[in-house]
């Protein structure tokens, strides 16, 4: 039986987003799913410019299962590119390293410092209904 | 304390993506209601513009910063500062959005 994959850690929460090619004839396109730890190997290897050991050690995997996660994103993207597929940011293997809650009114998603009172208002809008966000279930 | 990064030194700008590239922090005591804006002195960095915008957040005592993404060099220097980080939704997109901005 082949070993069970590891959760990968995420330092930041990222917001579920979906990119749609525009088409001419308005024909919904088909669909690829980006997991969470894809979009964070993405995000720090080609937007924060770091290596693939520095991206490895944040994201508590071998430097090898980085680069085969990273090779896995990039093939995706290059597929919703050239192929105009919708390309879809949601599920994942993946944990985040603290608690990060979810404004259910403005949908600002924050962090509570120690320091911080739990019980606090979203500090964007002072809305109340606040819950804990998982980059799996938003 | 409360940044926020913003494209402009006026009311109506709209809220910066990136935080280290901001042009400007809008900065507030909400207690005292005294607000300011204040030039990002990171913004032309070539490098660690995050790290150093958010360096120049804490020395000003900011305790929170609302932003819409943050790079994991700045997340590190927040945690270990304890400042809060908030993330605004695509609902947010101009300063004057912020209800306690305008008060």
């Amino acid at each position: 039986m082949a070993r069970p994959i590891k959760p990968r850690k995420l330092l930041l929460p990222h917001k579920a987003i979906s990119f749609i090619p525009e088409k001419k004839d308005g024909i919904p396109s088909e669909s690829i799913t980006l997991l969470s730890e894809e979009y964070e190997v993405i995000k720090l290897v080609d937007y924060e410019n770091m290596n693939h050991l520095q991206a490895a050690k944040i994201m508590k995997v071998s430097r090898p299962t980085l680069t085969r996660i990273y090779k896995k994103a990039r093939n995706k993207i290059a597929e919703s590119l050239i192929e105009q597929k919708t390309l879809k940011l949601e599920g994942g293997n993946s944990y985040m390293v603290e608690n990060w809650y979810k404004c259910d009114d403005c949908e600002a998603v924050f962090n509570i410092p120690e320091s911080f009172s739990f019980l606090q208002n979203c500090p964007v809008c002072s809305g109340k209904s606040i819950h804990l966000f998982s980059n799996n279930n938003t | 304390m409360i940044a926020i990064t913003v494209s402009e030194n006026i009311k109506n700008a709209k809220i910066e993506d990136c935080f280290g590239k901001s042009e400007y922090f809008f900065i507030i005591n909400k207690k005292t209601k005294e607000s300011y804006f204040e030039k990002n002195p990171a913004k032309e960095l070539l490098k660690n513009s995050g790290r150093e915008a958010a360096l120049f957040l804490i020395k000003k005592g900011v305790k929170t910063v609302i932003s819409s993404n943050f790079g994991v060099p700045v997340k590190k220097l927040f945690d270990k500062n304890k400042v809060q980080m908030v993330m605004i939704s695509s609902k947010i997109k101009y300063l004057n959005d912020i209800e306690w901005v305008n008060k």
